[in-house]
């Protein structure tokens, strides 16, 4: 048992003298699972390649660029709310552009990567949409009753 | 890299020649041959949303600022925003350096909202407590 120890501390002590990483390469080798034969700075060689790949490949600045602000698909659905408010008076026309917004409303809500700033601006127009169409509707049906109902009453006088 | 503004800024654009002949066809001339009536006003007496808004054009077309603010101030706030912006940014995408451009909030378009809202119930206020007609 001791000269096997002995034995032992002296291949340690050759190792270290020959290979200067190699008390950091002896506990690399626990938790390394490729080529264990390398040397120290083969290894470090290839982790840094790996890095600039994935940093290249992950492209940060165009990931970041992509997901700021809430999204043409949300503006443009928030401006169609806001002029089927506005043109409720023209009946149809507000029926239509709120139909527009609520369509582009629920686009959006199942695009996967909708941030929660679009999220917000998604509700605001969905809700400006809708508001929108009520009252469109409400003006249509006011607009369309008489004429409908004289209509009828001709036809049942015919 | 195209941003929001660039792709706001083309939008815009669009909207200046397609939509403004079309308004001040309508404004000046269609508005009397072809008249709006809103049928809320008409049927209930109450204003809705979007009353006020032709004539506020109509007053901001012939230089009358604060009527157009009285009848309604969202017709003001959009065209003093449209301006603001598709300026500042029609400088940046010039080179003009001296021009800060304008940069999109959120808030240009919540602002707008709650004006519309804001002009919906005041004139209603003023017209069934202080009997004031707008």
């Amino acid at each position: 048992m001791e000269e096997d120890r002995i034995d032992s501390e002296n291949i340690i002590t050759e190792v270290q003298n020959d290979d200067p990483f190699a008390a950091y390469r002896q506990e690399d080798d626990e938790f390394f699972f490729g080529d264990k034969e390398q040397s120290t700075d083969e290894r470090y060689q290839d982790y840094s390649a790996d890095f600039q790949q994935q940093m290249n490949s992950f492209d940060y600045y165009e990931q970041v660029e992509q997901n700021k602000g809430p999204g043409g698909l949300a503006i443009t659905a928030l401006v169609f709310g806001i002029l089927s408010i506005t043109c409720c008076c023209c009946t149809a026309l507000s029926i239509v552009l709120g139909l527009v917004g609520v369509i582009l409303s629920i686009i959006g809500f199942n695009k996967q990567d909708v941030t929660p700033e679009g999220r917000n601006m998604l509700i605001a127009a969905l809700v400006c949409s809708i508001v929108g169409i009520l009252i469109g509707g409400i003006c249509f049906l006011l607009g369309t009753m008489p004429n409908f109902l004289r209509y009828i009453e001709k036809s049942k006088m015919a | 890299m195209k941003t929001v503004e660039d792709e706001l800024f083309w939008i815009g654009l669009g909207i200046l020649f397609l939509g403004l002949p079309l308004l001040l066809v309508y404004v000046f001339w269609g508005v009397n041959r072809f008249p709006m009536d809103c049928y809320l006003y008409s049927h209930f007496g109450v204003y809705c949303p979007g009353c006020g808004a032709t004539r506020a054009c109509k007053a901001l077309f012939t230089g009358h600022f604060l009527k157009s603010l009285w009848y309604h101030p969202v017709v003001l706030y959009s065209v003093f925003m449209y301006l603001g912006f598709m300026i500042s940014n029609g400088c940046r995408l010039l080179h003009i350096k001296w021009v800060k451009a304008w940069k999109y909030h959120n808030w240009y378009f919540y602002v707008a909202i709650f004006l519309i809202f804001f002009s919906f119930i005041f004139k209603n206020v003023l017209k069934f407590l202080f009997t004031i007609e707008i």
